[in-house]
């Protein structure tokens, strides 16, 4: 874990959960430790370690083992799931496009609550319903059940481990089995409703507790990237060819396989023609230019409509990150930059006057950028050694771009980019915390008085008089600010997001076949 | 006696010539004219050297001798010295490559100062020339006058007196995407062409690199012709700028093709941390912070955060 990494995470923590949950995230950021050496280490009272322990659980940023002593627990920081919480607004969203409302408020809800039984979801999204979160809501109580099973069936929400049924172990072992992990119990419409009017009813499910699935939510996000790549790249009929073989691929591949099994093309023949005359009519032409072009998403086998497609996701992720990472040194270091960059890449080693006359660059300029992208870790220099017992002893320097640590040199950067926007966005509040609570202040003293029945055009104007003119604007700016810097970290989780795919399809490819 | 000097010569020159380019040794000579005493010989082989009629040369421990090449001489160099003379016929060995002035001084075993001075009378009797490699600025290399350098030396049609012209580069490279790009314009919005299927289109917008050469050539931008191998050069430089795609077809020849990249810019350069230089110094204490940040500021206060990039 690097340390903008581990600082990213550790002020989510802090922004989520307090500060006794950050103090616990720096005990655990060095490696498993023992319940009684976060106590020692972090100085807190015993029952607020304990405490923040169970959340940190419960939202499934901590786990516990048995470590050495099997009869004593470890904590273990996962810290690829705190990160996450950057991405939940994204998942609200494509849940609510995809599902509607009120699957959006279950995911909410399940969001907030970390871990949490069916029953319980259903009855809090309910009293949202009921309080006018979605109008004309008329399915009622069963309605919202069907959502969240039809969710569960869709694999967007998974059952938690439970604790086995072996009493002798000091530290439960959680397990789950694979097929009930999406199986959703009955729960009878009666006790819902009699738990609605508060009536002391034990609901069936008490023990199953229900977690997001965020790999269903990846999958789709990792489809969307690769649909609007393509569309960039030909045009949208290609992109509609990519959705269908996609959409086939899932009924005969793991959708975390690195590579897809091949899907016939008459398969997807069948598809096109209920929904596009276009592609259906030049569909070999589309395979045989999305094959050839550079991107490599796709490969084909066979000829005509014998033949089959299968989706390469390591090589469709190494092109998406290389134009990413392209783009940014584009951005950082100027297009001539991103000409060096690209054409070492291309080349693999290269010598510097090679590169200053393919390049097209005058010497002196591209020795700058040269050593600027070295500088920045973008480039690295391999030397080779001339072994001459006499004469001047002559070096070659090799120019070269190791990918993979400039992939992590780029998520370092977001992660860091990320963290600035969290703590400008905290300090921009903080700064200006009285003017912000004096506005709200306000307006619960105005939204009373409109209850009251006063004239709404009186309470306006007392408003008005209220805040002066420079607090207001300064007041919009703050707001502006902050609502930016928001944004901006949903645009960079999109970049997070694509490197971390191309990292987890490098490491996967990399266990298949060993590098030699 | 510079009579017999004379007869001795032209026996000594007929034998020497006889013995063809790979001359002949100094004991062959003794034994091919007999009738001439040793110190004779000596004296009519040395009338030669000088007159350049014949070279010497050493073979193991012995000498030997050969004919000289008869070559055109300029009528200038005909009554320059011997020096003169020598180091002219190293330059002139070096073709239009040029050669530096270390390696005449090896060559002609001369003093540096005197080798100065032979160079400098050589350049103003127009005979030889000065001229500047691009590729070690400092480094003169000297060759015939009226010889065209080397485009080794002169760096092609990108250079014009050793620097090398990045503007123009620059126009060409900016006109060629410009072509391609318009192509594929052309054939987007082209119904007909939209008809024949994405393959055919795909095809008709690529093109190779004469119908850009040509395309250049009639822009007229260009003073120096631009061969198709220039502008090859030119659009390799746009595939490294990810602009073009490039693809070998049947015939064995590129075609090259705008495309638009494929994704649109990154998440992270639409945030002024992207693209900030002192990025690895920033940290919450210390001079350079986010919470002082002024690009930050700025930014902050700009309304548009992201625009879509613009369709080809």
């Amino acid at each position: 874990m690097s340390k903008p990494y581990g600082d990213l995470c550790s002020f989510l923590v802090k922004e989520h959960f307090g500060k006794a949950a950050q103090a616990i995230h720096k005990e655990l950021r060095s490696g498993p430790k023992t319940y009684k050496l976060i106590l020692s280490g972090s100085g807190l009272k015993s029952a607020l370690v304990k405490r923040s322990l169970c959340i940190l659980i419960q939202y499934g940023f901590v786990k516990f083992e048995p470590g050495n002593n099997p009869s004593i627990a470890e904590y273990t920081l996962l810290p690829d799931n705190i990160i996450l919480l950057l991405r939940y607004p994204r998942y609200l969203t494509i849940i609510s496009d995809k599902y509607g409302a009120v699957s959006r408020l279950i995911i909410e809800t399940v969001l907030k609550n970390g871990s949490v039984p069916a029953s319980k979801v259903i009855l809090l999204v309910w009293n949202r319903i009921q309080a006018g979160s979605i109008e004309n809501y008329k399915d009622g109580l069963t309605g919202v059940r069907d959502t969240f099973r039809q969710l569960v069936v869709k694999q967007y929400l998974m059952s938690v481990p439970c604790p086995s049924q072996e009493p002798n172990d000091r530290v439960p072992d959680l397990v789950v089995s694979e097929t009930e992990q999406f199986c959703f119990p009955e729960i009878e419409a009666s006790i819902l409703l009699k738990m609605d009017k508060g009536e002391p009813v034990l609901p069936p499910d008490a023990n199953i507790y229900w977690r997001c699935n965020f790999d269903q939510f990846h999958q789709n996000m990792r489809d969307h990237i690769m649909i609007e790549a393509i569309r960039n790249r030909v045009d949208g009929h290609a992109a509609k060819f990519m959705e269908i073989l996609l959409k086939k691929m899932y009924l005969r591949t793991e959708a975390w396989a690195t590579q897809s099994n091949p899907v016939p093309i008459i398969e997807i023949k069948e598809e096109t023609e209920k929904r596009s005359p276009h592609l259906t009519q030049y569909l070999d032409q589309y395979i045989k230019i999305i094959d050839e072009d550079s991107c490599k998403f796709i490969r084909r086998t066979g000829e005509g409509m014998s033949g089959s497609v299968y989706i390469n996701f390591v090589d469709a992720f190494r092109s998406l990150t290389s134009a990413t990472v392209e783009s940014i040194v584009e951005h950082r270091f100027g297009a001539k930059s991103a000409r060096i960059f690209r054409l070492v890449r291309s080349k693999k080693y290269i010598d510097q006057e090679q590169l200053q006359k393919i390049a097209m660059i005058p010497d002196k300029e591209a020795k700058q950028l040269t050593y600027k992208l070295i500088q920045g870790s973008f480039l690295h220099m391999h030397d080779l050694k001339r072994s001459s017992s006499a004469g001047p002893n002559k070096s070659f320097y090799l120019l070269h771009v190791d990918f993979n640590q400039v992939v992590h040199v780029v998520l370092d950067m977001c992660y860091k980019a990320v963290y600035n926007t969290l703590a400008r966005a905290d300090h921009q509040f903080s700064e200006n915390i009285r003017l912000i609570e004096k506005f709200e202040k306000l307006n619960t003293i105005a939204n009373n008085m409109r209850t009251q029945g006063e004239d709404p055009q009186y309470v306006a104007q007392l408003l008005e008089e209220w805040i002066t003119p420079p607090e207001k604007t300064l007041l919009t700016t703050v707001e502006a600010m902050i609502e930016k810097l928001r944004l901006a970290e949903l645009y960079l989780d999109e970049t997070i997001m694509v490197l971390q795919l191309y990292a987890y399809y490098d490491t996967a490819s990399m266990k298949e076949k060993p590098r030699s | 006696m510079g009579d017999s000097v004379d007869v001795n010569s032209q026996l000594v020159l007929a034998f020497i010539a006889a013995a063809g380019s790979n001359g002949c040794l100094n004991a062959d000579l003794e034994k091919g004219v007999p009738d001439i005493s040793n110190e004779n010989r000596v004296a009519a082989i040395n009338a030669l050297i000088t007159k350049r009629l014949i070279d010497i040369f050493q073979v193991g421990s012995k000498l030997g001798y050969k004919i000289k090449p008869q070559d055109n001489e300029p009528a200038d160099l005909l009554n320059a010295d011997t020096e003169e003379k020598i180091v002219y016929g190293v330059i002139k060995e070096a073709g239009n490559k040029g050669i530096w002035m270390r390696d005449i001084r090896l060559k002609s075993n001369l003093q540096p100062t005197v080798l100065n001075k032979v160079l400098k009378s050589l350049e103003n009797k127009k005979l030889i020339k000065a001229v500047k490699s691009v590729s070690a600025t400092k480094k003169k290399v000297y060759m015939l006058f009226e010889l065209e350098p080397d485009s080794t030396l002169t760096g092609g049609s990108w250079y014009s007196d050793q620097d090398f012209e990045s503007e123009f580069v620059d126009v060409l490279n900016q006109q060629c995407y410009r072509y391609l790009v318009e192509l594929r314009h052309k054939h987007e919005n082209d119904q007909s062409s939209t008809k024949k299927g994405p393959l055919a289109m795909y095809n008709l917008s690529s093109a190779n690199c004469g119908q850009v050469c040509k395309f250049i050539t009639d822009l007229g931008i260009s003073k120096v012709p631009l061969s198709e191998e220039d502008i090859r050069t030119i659009l390799d430089t746009l595939l490294y700028d990810g602009k073009v795609e490039r693809k070998l077809t049947i015939n064995g020849e590129f075609t090259y093709r705008a495309v638009n990249p494929l994704v649109s810019p990154p998440g992270l350069v639409m945030l002024p941390c992207g693209i900030c230089p002192v990025i690895s110094e920033c940290h919450l204490t210390g001079n350079v912070s986010p919470f002082s940040c002024p690009y930050l500021k700025d930014w902050g206060s700009k309304p548009i955060i992201k625009v879509q990039r613009e369709e080809i």
